[in-house]
Order: structure tokens, then sequence, then C-alpha cells
């Protein structure tokens, strides 16, 4: 059988070593299959390839992304990335949960509101509260298919 | 099939490679633990049991010249600096022998801190240390400071923070060195627990062989090698008794000489962190089998901290190798001693227990009265012969001479007696308060 899908999408480099540690170390590897990648724009072709189109994405918000021609740090990135999931029938059921740095509320509702599945607070979750989520995420998962 | 936790693949690390200090710390180390097992690394001081335990840790890990560390099948060899940091957080909790709690934390702030280096807030961290503490039965002394707990509490406090990041893997260097029965057991208990319970690896490193008791595999470590790879069967008794006569066994001579070690750097370091103890430790008992010899000791002692050595100011480093070199040469002496003794044990010895005694006044400064130095030189002899033990020694130094004792200071009492012990090497040091 294969192994649900994974992808993370996060440009800051200790948080996405910290992500794929948990994975490494408490053998939730065996489990999943992880991609990670700091940009929307690589996030959006990983998901347009049937292969790789990942089960479960976690974000962030904050993110750079390309715009007249630069390239910025915006929260629109995360909301440009969910609504485009979301707005997509073949990829509308892929399950978003924002992880992000940023404890708005404005942010959490709209998230919210566009279909996310969960917000979390990075600084709010410690790595045994990430492996208890990705254990009953995968709970989910394997449960939904069968 | 699931790869196993930890895999050493032909490990070999050297200290100074290519200088004349160069030592060859861990020789062609291929071990495999299973995640979940309960493993021990055993050996004396200065085997290389602390330098493997660093390694799997992703400590001073540039030091190994060839091998692979793998952990759950990557390998720390090929990490990033920041991989190797997070790993050091996330996947490894170290208990250590001297606890290195933060005297001026509170004991839940200690148990916090580790999360903080994961950018976790401080209401979060704050949660899961009390959590800590309560599984610890440590609540009531949440806001206190480690210099009020007890040593058991302490230790306690210690494995406490060694779990605030969730590791799978953990490792108590020497955790019952400073306790008493009651508390050792304690802790025993709760690494047993943490494996048995929490499905954790744990590995359990020490010289004592009655640490061993929960281990399901020893690692049997003597000069930077594996000799032996032991399953005790049944239960505690078993295991001890095996364990101590394969000590003998194995390490036939090297009791007396880690014991002389630990002697001299209760003697010279005293109030000297854990890590310095360790190397001065290990420095030393290469110089005692002779493959370091005597300036480079003395250079090695006398070199920075950072640069491998012990930082001690030139002086005291040229003062501690004087009176290493004096040892080792009393060592022959005792040696001898103890040869005749063998033959006959009424032997008089009377030239040999002079030196020796007079050698112990050195530490005393004030008049000696014939009195006195005709005990002190009865009671040498009778140590010598093994009649009475250190502690006895110690005693009838410090008696009122109207109680048929020298009548010496507390100080002067100690360092005469330490000073013995570290050419006889038959006893652990006695730890001072």
């Amino acid at each position: 059988m294969q192994k649900p899908k994974i992808l993370l999408v996060d440009d800051n480099e200790v948080f996405q070593i910290l992500f794929r540690d948990i994975f490494w170390l408490h053998g939730i590897d065996q489990k999943f299959d992880l991609q990670v990648t700091d940009r929307i724009e690589k996030a959006e072709l990983i998901i347009r390839d049937q292969a790789t189109r990942p089960d479960i994405i976690f974000m962030g918000l904050v993110l750079p992304m390309e715009k007249d021609g630069k390239i910025i740090i915006t929260p629109e990135a995360g909301f440009k990335l969910l609504d485009e999931i979301k707005g997509n029938s073949e990829w509308e059921k892929i399950k978003v949960i924002i992880f992000s740095s940023y404890n708005d509320k404005n942010y959490i509702k709209k998230a919210k509101d566009m279909g996310a599945y969960m917000y979390l607070v990075k600084e709010k979750n410690l790595p045994q509260d990430l492996v208890q989520l990705l254990d009953s995420l995968y709970a989910e998962q394997t449960t939904s298919v069968a | 099939m699931a790869i196993p936790i930890i895999q050493l693949e032909n490990l070999n690390l050297y200290y100074d490679k290519g200088k004349p200090s160069e030592v060859w710390a861990l020789k062609n180390i291929n071990i495999e633990i299973n995640k979940g097992e309960y493993v021990a690394f055993f050996g004396p001081s200065g085997c290389g049991k602390t330098t493997l335990l660093y390694t799997i840790s992703g400590i001073d890990i540039s030091k190994v010249t060839d091998g692979k560390i793998l952990i759950n099948g990557r390998d720390l060899r090929q990490f990033s600096q920041k991989e190797l940091a997070i790993f050091r957080q996330m996947g490894i909790g170290i208990i250590f022998q001297q606890f290195n709690l933060i005297p001026s934390l509170s004991v839940l702030d200690n148990v916090a801190l580790p999360m903080a280096f994961l950018g976790v807030s401080l209401d979060r961290r704050k949660e899961e240390a009390a959590n800590l503490l309560a599984r610890l039965n440590l609540t009531p002394y949440a806001g206190r400071y480690p210099s009020e707990l007890s040593g058991g509490q302490q230790q306690r406090v210690g494995i406490a923070r060694a779990l605030a990041n969730n590791p799978p893997i953990i490792v108590a260097d020497e955790p019952l060195g400073n306790l008493d029965s009651e508390n050792a057991n304690k802790v025993l208990e709760f690494l047993k627990e943490l494996n048995e319970k929490d499905g954790r690896t744990v590995i359990m490193v020490t010289h004592e062989a009655w640490s061993l008791r929960d281990a399901k595999r020893i690692f049997y470590i003597k000069d930077g090698e594996i000799v032996k790879i032991e399953e005790p069967k049944g239960k505690t008794e078993t295991a001890k008794s095996i364990t101590s006569h394969v000590m003998e066994e194995l390490y036939p001579d090297i009791t007396s000489k880690e014991l002389i070690a630990k002697s001299l750097s209760h003697l010279f370091l005293r109030g000297y962190s854990n890590d310095e103890i360790k190397r001065f430790e290990f420095f030393l008992v290469q110089r005692f089998n002779d493959k370091l010899d005597k300036d480079t000791f003395r250079a090695v002692l006398d070199r920075p901290y950072k640069h491998g050595g012990l930082g001690l100011w030139k002086q005291k480093a040229a003062k501690i190798a004087e009176m290493t070199e004096e040892l080792i040469e009393r060592r022959k002496d005792i040696d001898r001693i103890h040869k005749e003794l063998e033959l006959n044990l009424e032997v008089p010895l009377y030239e040999e227990i002079r030196k020796l005694s007079g050698w112990l006044l050195e530490e005393f400064s004030g008049k000696i009265t014939d009195i006195q130095k005709i005990k002190l030189e009865e009671i040498v002899s009778e140590r010598l012969r093994k009649i009475i033990s250190s502690e006895d020694f110690l005693k009838v130094l410090r008696l009122p001479k109207n109680e048929f004792g020298l009548g010496l200071s507390l100080r002067v009492s100690q360092r005469m007696s330490d000073k013995l012990d570290s050419i006889l090497g038959d006893s652990e040091p006695a730890l001072m308060q």
C-alpha cells in the first residue's frame, strides 16, 4: 500500500529541519511520505503532478512569492495557495493545515473560512504535540481510505 | 524490517591526531542498537565510553576520522551544524552524573529551558515542564532552586529536563554516581519505566556493575574497543555476579588504575566541572598506561580546554604533572611492597613505611611529636597490609591524641588519606560536601 503524502511549505530552514526530524526520529516516515519546499510556486508544481500530489499540506502563511517580477514575503502567499487548492475540484480534498508563527485572530478566521482544516501556531507546539497530531492524522487517513 | 535506531559502522576517533599526544580513543566500533532496547556501555574511566556517548549524541564528531554514525539510517557525519544542533535538542536526552542544572534558574525553568531552543512559547514550555515534574513527583519543588534540593531530587529534575523535547533516545551517563542507594534505585526504576512504558531506547553508561541491573545487553569497552557483548539472563543477582566476574577477568589491573585516577582527580581538581574531571582522568589513565609521555601529559594539562586540554594555570599544570610522576614512582614501590607482603605478611618494611609516612607528612606544616610519628607509621603499615580501611585510616588521623589518634585537622587528614589512597588504588575517594 502506498503511504499517504505530506507536503511542508515553509521557507524557514530551521523549521524545515525540525519538521523533518520529527518524521525521522519518531518513525513517522514509516507512515507518511514527506516532501518539503520553501516556495508556493514549487508547491503548485508538486500538487499539479498526480504522482506527487499530497494528501495533507502543512504550510506557513507569510511566505516568499513572486509579484510584479520581484520576490516579496507576504501573508498573501499562503492565502493565495490555500485559495488555489480549495478552488480546484481535484485539489480541494487535500487537508490544509496552516502552521504559522502568527497568532492573529483575523488570519485564523480568514484561513478557516477559506477551508483550512486546522490553524496551528508554531510556538504553541512541541515536538511531542506534532507527533501526536501526525499519528491521529494517519489514523484518519487510513480509515477514510479503507 | 525496521532498521536499528543506532548503528555505528567501523567508527574510529582520535584525539590530537598527528600530535605527540595522539590517542586512538575509539577503535573500529561496530554496534547496532534497536529501537526500544535498554543497553549499557560498561568499562572503566578513560576506556572511551563517554567519547562513544558523545559521538552518538552528535557532540565532537569532527574528531571522528572514519566510519558512520547512523541514527535511523541517517549518518550524523553528513549533517550541517544547524542539523546537528537540532538533532541534539530533539534526538537525545542526556542525564548527567553531576546533574548539570543551572543554579540561577528555578527547577521549573531548568526543565523548560531545552524547549526554548526550539522556539516554543513560555506558556507552553511551563505547562509541559509542570507535566514532566508531576511525572517525577517533583511538583512541590517547581519554584525552588537546585541548591535547595537533595541530590536525588536534583537528579530527577535532570531526568525531567532530558525528556523536555521528547527524545526517542535517553542516555544516562553515570547517573547514579552521586546518589545514595535509595535514590539510585528510584533513578533505575524510572529509566526502566521510560524504556518499558514509553518505548524509549535507553543507554546506560557506567563503570559500576550494579548500574547494569536492567540492561538487556551490555557492551564491554576497554581501551576504546568493544571487547565483549553480553546478554545477561535471569534476575538481577545473576546479572550482577556475572558482570563483576567478567569485570575481573577483562580488567584485572585497570580497576585499581581507575581508582587511582579518581583519587587523583579528587585530590587535584576539587571544584572543577564533571567534563574537566573526566578529561583529566582520561589523560591520566593514558599516562599510567604509558600511552603518553611525561612532557606531553604536562602539555595537555596546560593547553586551553577548548583546544582539548585542561586549561590549568601553567604552574598548577607543572605541579600536578610532577606529583603524577611521583605517584607513578611511589606506585612502583607499593607494587613491590605488596609482592613482599604476599610472601610474608609479617615482613617489617620499616624503610618503606618511614618513606611513605614522610611523604604523607609533607601535607602537614606544623610540628609533629615522636608519638604522632610512630602512630602514623603504625597505621600506614596497617593500611598497607589491608588491616584497616581508608575510612579507618582517616578516622585515626583525626581522632584526638588522648583517644590514641593523631589529632590532625580535617583538611590535613583528608589530604593525607587521599594521597595514600591515590597510590594504593583500593578505595573510592570519599565525597566531600
